[in-house]
């Protein structure tokens, strides 16, 4: 009882040392994957959109601080206020238009076509009836519904792997930004771009509809800066990539992607930083799924027995149903752009009250069917011994179940290990995340995502061995 | 000890108990016999409340038995159950301890002491540490039946007691409720050992279709039965 009194106060610290929101910050939030404009380095988010957002923040007297969010998220965590301004290379369009408002336009994107090399596609003409792959959001795929509406189209979330339908030839083009275009066939001997501009985008930055003051502000920055050249300056800057060797040798090949992909910029502190998150909040997503589900399952457990507590027990009827019954992606969005909408906590509570909601309802269930399967004279017997509901759980029936689940118990842990890979879209860095970084920088998609799965490996293979072991203790043998 | 007052029970819309009326005194010993479904079992677990009655009441020492009055008697009235239901997460000793302990009737080393002198008396002091799954069904009874002894009881139910048991196993269980016996605890056995009644009762009650069709003296029960269906079952048994 004490430990757990320590460890609510504890949560409840993290939690509302995270929720005092900073007056002195100025949030800015991006995907951090889109070199020149925003990408890593060296651990930091640098590029474009940095440099000019350091120059209103400046101009302001704040501190800037950057957010790396899935670019399907960016609209709606300046929407939600959760960030001041989004700068991610956005395309401006009559839709976005209607959410939020836009500043002036500051950059001009040179849209291009990305095809194998063998490719027979020779022109733009010959695209109408092709398999066209774009990323999601951005407005190449706007552009292609308008101008191929026969065009096959497929949307990516990342454009990286939309690079890998081109390479495997499960589509024919690729519509992208020419700046990583340029990275891209660099770094993929077997692609080349199409000669010429199939159309010109112009990029804006976002503030929250009526934010007229920051968005003055923002503008006179930007028009500044366009005056003294300031922006072509920066591009420039970003531009200068490194060097990449394309070989065909398979050993060369791999010795440089594994360089590229651990030691250049130190870049394995990524799979460390994911590595360290994903394990933080699986551990406290475990510690707070078992308790909402023993819990539950012993309110639930106890209507059943006594026909008490009928209203919480149906609640938590309720919870169970409805968590087990909506994707856990969903409930994450939820959580953080409605439930906490208004609160500033650190994405990383979000993750654990996520996914430890999540599991709890899962929990619940492994005990109730654990609870059920017990047989009934155990709690008879216990009953005419005079012992009460609460010592029969304890006592009997609990440690019974417990032995008897745990197996379920060990799937369902490692299921949410797994499952918080997904918490990269809320901009924590777990594993996924961290291969996403690294493969934004590297142009190569795979190498960085089978480290990841061998991490993932490595943590379910370590937790299976962990489970055998309290399972034999469990079993007393 | 029990006064039984129009007692009515139905699952569903099956009449399983028909108005019962019925009386035991402290420290009676009675069997209660009959065929396959005819209640026996309901009965017993009316006296201890794990079926609740659908009509009429049980008064037990004078006070009527419901939810609450019961958790007050705390253990008192003691179950063996046919399937023996030791706890199997637990050791034996814990099997033992564990009720008197959480009840407060004892300390931790009194209901050790006293568990020790109990599994002694049945010869079962080496299992001390064992698990019920390493004990044999007539083993588990034995400790099962102990096992409501510790909590002092003024009463125990048993329910068919021998009929999960190989045969061979029976004798040293029914010897066991007979050493029992000579305490001065109430005692009310559902069983078709018609040997064992013989010896064990003072008193036995026929039942049949959720009535008690006949009920006294055991001698007068067994030897001169006076309903056809009593006749029939017996020579059935027998
Ligand atoms: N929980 C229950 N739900 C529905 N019907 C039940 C339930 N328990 C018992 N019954 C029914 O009540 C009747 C009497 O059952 P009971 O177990 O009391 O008989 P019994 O005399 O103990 O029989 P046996 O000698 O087979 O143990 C049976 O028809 C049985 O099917
Ligand atoms: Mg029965």
């Amino acid at each position: 009882m004490k430990k757990l009194i320590l460890l609510v106060s504890l949560i409840s610290l993290i939690f509302l040392s995270a929720c005092t929101k900073n007056q002195d910050e100025l949030i800015m939030v991006t995907e951090a994957g889109f070199a020149p404009y925003e990408y890593y380095n060296n651990g930091e988010i640098v590029g474009v959109d940095i440099d000019i957002a350091n120059e209103i923040a400046k101009e302001l007297n704040k501190k800037l601080v950057v957010k790396d969010v899935s670019f399907d998220f960016v609209i709606n965590e300046v929407k939600s206020g959760k960030a001041d301004f989004a700068a991610a290379g956005i395309s401006v369009t009559e839709e976005r238009k209607k959410e939020v408002d836009f500043t002036i336009e500051y950059t001009t994107s040179n849209q291009v076509v990305v095809v194998r090399k063998d490719s027979p596609i020779t022109s733009f003409a010959e695209l109408g009836d092709k398999t066209l792959v774009t990323q999601l959001g951005t407005v190449s795929d706007l552009y292609v519904s308008e101008n191929y509406p026969n065009a096959n189209l497929v949307t990516h979330k990342k454009y990286l792997s939309a690079v890998e339908d081109v390479k495997a030839k499960k589509a024919d083009a690729l519509i992208m930004d020419q700046a990583p275009a340029l990275e891209i066939v660099k770094e993929n001997s077997e692609l080349k771009i199409l000669d010429g501009i199939l159309f010109q985008d112009k990029y804006g930055m976002i503030v929250k509809k009526g934010n007229t003051e920051l968005l003055n502000s923002i503008n006179n920055v930007l028009e500044r800066l366009n005056e003294e050249g300031k922006i072509e300056e920066y591009v420039i800057k970003h531009l200068k990539q490194e060097e990449t060797t394309s070989s065909t040798n398979f050993i060369d090949n791999f010795v440089d992607s594994f360089k590229k992909t651990f030691i250049v910029e130190d870049r394995y502190l990524f799979f460390l930083e994911g590595l360290g998150y994903t394990l933080i909040i699986s551990f406290f997503a475990i510690i707070l799924g078992l308790f909402l589900g023993v819990l539950t399952s012993v309110i639930r457990d106890y209507n059943r027995e006594t026909g008490h507590l009928k209203i919480l027990s149906k609640l938590c009827d309720i919870y169970v149903y409805i968590i087990r019954g909506t994707p856990t992606l969903l409930q994450l969005m939820i959580l953080y752009y409605i439930i906490f909408k208004s609160f500033n906590i650190a994405p990383i509570i979000i993750g654990i009250l996520t996914f430890g909601i999540n599991s709890g309802a899962y929990v619940s269930e492994i005990f109730r069917a654990g609870f059920e399967g017990i047989d009934k004279g155990q709690r008879e017997a216990s009953r005419t011994l005079g012992l009460n509901y609460y010592k029969t759980i304890r006592y009997v029936i609990f440690p019974q179940a417990l032995a008897k689940i745990f197996p379920a118990l060990g799937n369902e842990v490692i299921t949410l290990v797994k499952e918080t890979s997904i918490a990269g879209y809320v901009g924590i860095i777990e594993l996924i995340k961290a291969s996403d970084i690294i493969s934004s920088r590297t142009y190569n998609y795979f190498f960085p995502l089978i480290v990841s799965a061998l991490i993932y490996l490595f943590l379910t293979f370590l937790l299976s061995k962990i489970m055998k072991v309290i399972e034999r203790k469990l079993n007393h043998v | 000890m029990y006064k039984v007052v129009n007692l009515v029970k139905n699952f569903d819309n099956v009449k399983v108990l028909k108005k019962i009326n019925l009386e035991i005194k402290e420290n009676e010993k009675v069997v209660i016999i009959g065929p396959s479904g005819s209640g026996k079992s309901t009965l017993l677990r009316c006296l201890n409340l794990l079926e609740t009655p659908t009509k009429g009441y049980i008064e037990y020492k004078g006070v009527k038995l419901t939810p609450k009055s019961y958790k007050d008697i705390q253990g008192k009235i003691g179950m063996v159950f046919q399937n023996f239901c030791l706890f199997d997460n637990l050791s034996v000793i814990d099997n033992l301890t564990l009720a008197p302990v959480l009840n407060k009737i004892m300390t931790k080393k009194e209901a050790r002491k006293q568990a020790l002198e109990y599994l002694k008396q049945i010869k079962l002091a080496d299992k001390l540490d064992a698990y019920p799954s390493d004990l044999s069904g007539g083993q588990k009874q034995r400790i099962a039946i102990i096992r409501t002894l510790m909590m002092n009881p003024e009463v125990i139910l048993f329910d068919e007691p021998t009929s999960a048991l190989d045969p061979e196993m029976i004798d040293e269980v029914l010897n066991l409720i007979m050493e029992v016996a000579k305490r001065n605890i109430t005692m009310i056995v559902v069983t078709h050992e018609l040997n064992f009644a013989a010896n064990f009762a003072s008193r036995i009650i026929f039942m049949d279709q959720g009535a008690i069709l006949e009920d006294g003296d055991k001698d007068e029960v067994l030897k001169h039965p006076k309903t056809e269906r009593l006749q029939q079952f017996l020579s059935k048994i027998n």
